[in-house]
Parts: C-alpha cells; structure tokens; sequence
C-alpha cells in the first residue's frame, strides 16, 4: 500500500517541477520588461537599469528561476511589481474567497451529477434518461459566464434573492459568505454538472452490464441496493478521473466568473496582474493554480488507490 | 420443487429484430435432493434456461410455458415477487469466477450481503455466518480470507466463494452455469466433489449446465440433451452415456477426449436461431440422416427415456447386433434393426 502512494507523490513532484518550468520559460519568452512597464516610455535607461537590478531582472535566467522556487518553497513569493506589497499577501486574501467557490462549485456539481447520471442509467431510455440528458446537452452548450449574466439577471436583479459585486469576507460567520459565493459556485458548477452527468451515466451503464451485477441480482438484491451499491462503486473510477480533469477547468472558469460578479478572487488578481505587466504575480497565481491542479490530479489518484484493491499492490 | 412445462423463449434475434426462438417446448423437473444435467453446445440455449428460471433473462426476451416452483408458476408473478426467490430459493454459480464477484468488495462483504438479506442477520452473528459458509465451500484460511478482494484469491477459490454467494440465502435449488469450466482440471474435480457434497448434505436440487459430458457424468443422476433450443434426449445419466441412442448425444459421446483413442469431432456446427428449420436441427451433421429427418422430431419415450429421432429404435438395434458401423457405412439401419430384432 506506501509503494503505490510514494509512486504517485513522486510522480506529483515531477510533474510540479516540469510545470514551474514551463510556466517559468513561457514568461520569459513572452515581451514585455517589467521595469520598462513601470517606469513608462519616457525612462531614463540609468533608472531603467536600476530597477531591472532592484528586481533582480539583470541576474542569468536560471539564477532567477531558483531563485524564483526557491523562495515559493519557502514562503517567499516575491514582491509585486505593481502593488509593491508581498505577493503572499495579495494571494492569501484571495485564496480565502477561491477557494471556498471552488469547493461549493464541486460540491454543487457532484451533488447534482451523480444522482442525475444514476437516475438516467437507472431508467434508460425512458422519460427522467431523455430529461436528464437534455439537461446534459443543455450545459454542455451553455458556457458558464453566460450562465453567471442570467443568474444576476434573475436572482439579484428580478428577485433580489443573492446579493452580488459584493462579498462580506468570514468574519461575520458562514452564512453572508456563502451566500455571496453562491450564485458565482452554481454558474460554474452547472456545466461541470452536465459533463459529469453524462459520464456517470454512461459508466453506470457500462458497469450494469457486467457479470457481477448479474451475481448481485441473482443474490435476489433490490434494484436500488444493487445500483448505488454495486454498479455505482465501480462506475466512481471514470467519474472521479473526469472530476480531476475538471478541476483545472473549473479554474480557468473562476478567472471570468470571478469578474463577472466582480468578486476579489484569485482569478480576478490574474486577470488584473496580466493587464499590468506584473509578471511576478501572474508566475506566482499561475504555479499556485498549477499547483492546486496537480494536487487534486494526486488526490484522485489516492481515491483510486482506495477505491480498487486491484490497484494496491503497486505497479 | 422445479418443474419447467413447454418452456419456449424467443429473443429479438430476427431482421428488424423480429422475436426468434432459442429454446422450445423444454420440459424437465428436478427435486430436492436430485441433481440434473443439462448438456449441450455454446448456444444451445442452456444458459437462457437457466436465467430464465432466475428471471434474469436479457431484455426483449420472452417466456411461454410454465416454470412452477413448489407449484407456483413464475412466469405468471410480477418481477418484485420474483426477486424473492433468487437467491432464497434459488441460487446460482456463474461460469467465470474471474468476472462474477465485485472486485471492489470483499469476499466477507459479498457473502454475507446475502445472509443480511434472506437470512437477517448481522454484525457478530452475521460474521459468524460467514465463516461458517466459508469453511463449508473449504476455503483455506477463512478467518483472513474474509477480508480479501477476489483478485487476490485464485480461480478454484473464487469460484468455492461463488458457491458460497449463491448459497448465502440458503436456497432449495442450486442452478450451476459450467461452474468448472474455468478451471484446471485438478480444481475442476475438487468444486465437483464439492458440489456434489453440498448438494447431498443440504438436501438441494442441483441443476448443472455443461457443454462437457464428463463433468455431467461425474454428479448427476438425470441428464437432459439440448440441441439447437431442443430437448433431444433425457435420461438416466448412466444409461444414457453408455448407450446414448439420439445421434447428437452419440457424437457428443464419440467427441470426449480419452486416452488411447483418436478424438471424434462432429462435422458441422450448430445452426444459429436465424438458420433453424423446421426439421430435426441435427439432420445436417448428422451421419444417419434420411427421409423423415425433413419433419419435427418430438421427444417420444422408450425405456426408461425420452429420445427425439425417429431412428433411435434402428440405432439401438444396430448397437445390440454390434454392427453399427457398418450400417452406418451401408446407410441402413432399418435392415439391421430386421436382422438383429428389437426384444
């Protein structure tokens, strides 16, 4: 059982550092000189140089990079270029907001998907399978931003049910929170939804007709008994893959939700600090995101991991 | 206990998925206590008879006929009623140990899901149960194997778990689909003597399915031959292995690996639903096919079986006189039925 899990972190760990890598090359390449930005066209190229040396622009490229890791290994993310404050500083207080839609986002999208997906497996090809994946075809179609305009539209403007551009923090307990991020998390969780729907549909279907749900049903098992706990066991392997392939979706999908409903997220600071030229925020949000991406990818692995025995005992 | 009357079961096999038979007029009855077989090729219709009296046949299937358990037809109860005899009344072994147990439960889980659900037990008791059910299909080891996942244990022991499932609601009739044909032949015997030994300790009427003859002859008593969706010949297992009359279970007979003598396969294979004629189903790959062969062949008894071949008297007679192959030769077998005389 620990040969497997080290397997899988050390893969996490590799796939960590290509990333940083990658993101690290990509901003080098891109145009644009940060200190060219901040001193305007206009800048004396002395003054130009001093700060690029401020900054540490003047150093080798792979000096800079572990610098750059070496210093997020540590806490240290850097200070930002146009903010002039620590970069953990600004990431910590949006986190407290991304992270908690993010989650509701899951959470609405899982809660949705897979009694619907069971629901159409289990009646196949009648009238609640054609409803559901209608519903499926729907979100899939619908992209979530536009999703986010008729949520406001309906239940902030015509019924004033959710506030919105707003959000209260957690200091005055779960609740205004909650509700802040409430509208946002289901604009984001309903295409999630749809997708989610139809694989579990189609797995659920899939594991029905296997030999062991045979076994279970000659054992004289309720229909019920034999869906949720024998066919829908197996059918989480490919709806928990597809939940960790959403998850980097869901994340580029805060970026435009979170400025949608003007919420002081972490996609929101991306979306900012790409306007400015601060790329030392932007290589910090984006290694984070990555970050969280390759996590939830490992998580999944884990859940496998405890989900199938068959996959225990190690490569 | 079981009683199967005229049993035809049609499936959508058809053009524009017209209803096409696959069994037809099957008829047979075990009780308890007594073990049937039932013998014939891969898509001879036996596994749909077998879930047919589970109730578990695919969609689009279609029963006519009766399947009477304890005299109550179950063609004729609605499907929640039915789901009350699978597994309490009725257990069942499936043919692949490998596929037919959940591999993400364990064995303990899988078994005693059963034993909660006919029996009511749980927690200590229920677990106790288990063991108990373990230690009878002897299993090695049962205290740690309770927890095992079926990948973990090998085929035999997989398949003595299997045995343990379909007995966990303490059933009357054991229905066993080629239970050992997975299997090594060493393990083979073992899960037969087992069979066999459950059987007769529990009082249980066993049905088994197979394609082989050996398997069959090993621990039944009665035998039913299948043929194309057709009973062909029924009978005492014994008789009707030494002398088997209808020409199918012959070649059957004469297709049974043995050692010092050259194996017998039978020309031919077995018509599909779609290619079935009117006439006797074998008469193509039959060596004494003539004449009336053209016409439906019913069972019809004679001694203590029922044969469906309208030579099966010649066949016999050619037997007796010794000289069966060389009326096969000559294509005639009335003249030796003249010769040798039927008593």
């Amino acid at each position: 059982m620990l040969r497997p899990i080290l397997q899988r972190l050390g893969s996490a760990a590799v796939t960590l550092f290509l990333g940083s890598a990658l993101l690290f090359l990509v901003l080098e390449v891109l145009p644009g000189d940060p200190a060219a930005v901040m001193l305007g066209l206009e800048a004396r190229p002395d003054t130009l140089a001093a700060v690029r040396a401020e900054l540490g622009l003047d150093q080798p490229a792979l000096l800079r990079y572990l610098a750059w890791v070496g210093g997020m290994i540590q806490g240290d993310f850097g200070l930002s270029y146009t903010y002039r404050v620590p970069v953990a500083d600004l990431i910590a207080e949006r986190l407290s907001l991304t992270v908690p839609l993010a989650l509701l986002a899951i959470l609405i999208s899982t809660a949705l998907a897979l009694p619907l997906g069971t629901l159409a497996a289990a009646k196949h090809g009648k009238a609640a399978d054609a409803g559901v994946m209608l519903f499926a075809q729907l979100g899939v179609a619908v992209p979530n931003f536009w999703i986010g305009l008729l949520l406001i539209l309906l239940f902030s403007l015509t019924w004033p049910l959710f506030p919105v551009g707003s959000f209260p923090g957690w200091g005055d307990g779960l609740l205004p929170g909650l509700r802040a991020l409430f509208l946002p998390a289901v604009a984001l969780a309903l295409p999630q939804a749809a997708i989610l729907a139809r694989v579990t549909r189609a797995a659920v279907l899939e594991v029905m007709g296997e030999d062991y749900i045979r076994t279970a049903r000659a054992k004289g098992l309720s229909n019920r008994r034999i869906l949720i706990r024998h066919a829908l066991r197996a059918a989480l392997l490919p709806v928990i893959t597809i939940l960790g392939l959403q998850f980097s979706f869901l994340v580029a999908g805060a970026i435009l939700v979170e400025n949608i409903f003007a919420l002081p997220g972490l996609g929101r600071l991306l979306y900012q600090a790409m306007n400015q030229r601060d790329v030392i925020v932007v290589k910090d949000v984006a290694m984070l995101l990555a970050a969280f991406v390759i996590l939830v990818n490992l998580l999944v692995d884990l859940a496998y991991l405890w989900l199938d025995p068959r996959l225990r005992r190690g490569a | 206990m079981l009683e199967i009357d005229r049993l035809t079961l049609t499936l959508p096999l058809g053009r524009t998925g017209a209803p096409l038979p696959v069994l037809e007029n099957v008829s047979l009855a075990v009780n308890r206590g007594e073990r049937l077989g039932i013998v014939g090729e891969s898509g001879s219709g036996k596994t749909l008879l077998a879930l047919a009296i589970l109730g578990l046949l695919p969609e689009g299937a279609r029963a006519e006929g009766a399947i009477r358990f304890d005299g109550v037809d179950l063609l004729r109860r609605s499907a929640e009623a039915r789901r009350a005899y699978r597994g309490r009344r009725i257990g069942m072994v499936f043919q692949e140990p490998m596929t037919a147990l959940h591999p993400m439960l364990t064995i303990g889980d899988q078994i005693g899901e059963g034993i909660a659900l006919h029996q009511g037990l749980r927690g200590a008791a229920l677990r106790r149960a288990v063991l108990e059910l373990l230690a009878q299909v002897r299993l090695p080891d049962p205290d740690r194997q309770i927890n095992a996942y079926p990948h973990a244990l090998s085929g035999g022991q997989r398949q003595r778990v299997g045995l343990a499932v379909a007995l966990s609601g303490n059933p009357n009739l054991l229905i066993a689909d080629e239970p050992t044909t997975a299997l090594d032949a060493t393990v083979q015997r073992e899960i037969l003597a087992l069979l066999r030994d459950l059987t007769e300790a529990r009082g249980l009427g066993l049905l088994l399915v197979s394609h082989d003859l050996g398997v069959v002859a090993h621990i039944t008593q009665r035998l039913l031959v299948l043929y194309a969706g057709q009973a062909v010949e029924t009978g005492p297992t014994l008789a009707l292995l030494e002398q088997p009359l209808h020409p199918y279970l012959r070649g059957l007979r004469a297709a049974v690996p043995r050692l010092g003598r050259a194996l017998t396969p039978i020309p031919g294979t077995l018509p599909t639903p779609q290619e079935r004629g009117p006439g006797c189903r074998f008469s193509s790959r039959c060596a004494w096919s003539i004449g009336p062969c053209a016409e439906a062949q019913a069972l019809r008894p004679l001694k203590a079986r029922t044969v469906a071949c309208w030579q099966a008297e010649s066949l016999q007679a050619c037997q007796q006189a010794g000289n069966l192959q060389a009326c096969q030769q000559a294509g005639n077998l009335q003249a030796c039925q003249q010769a040798g005389g039927l008593e």
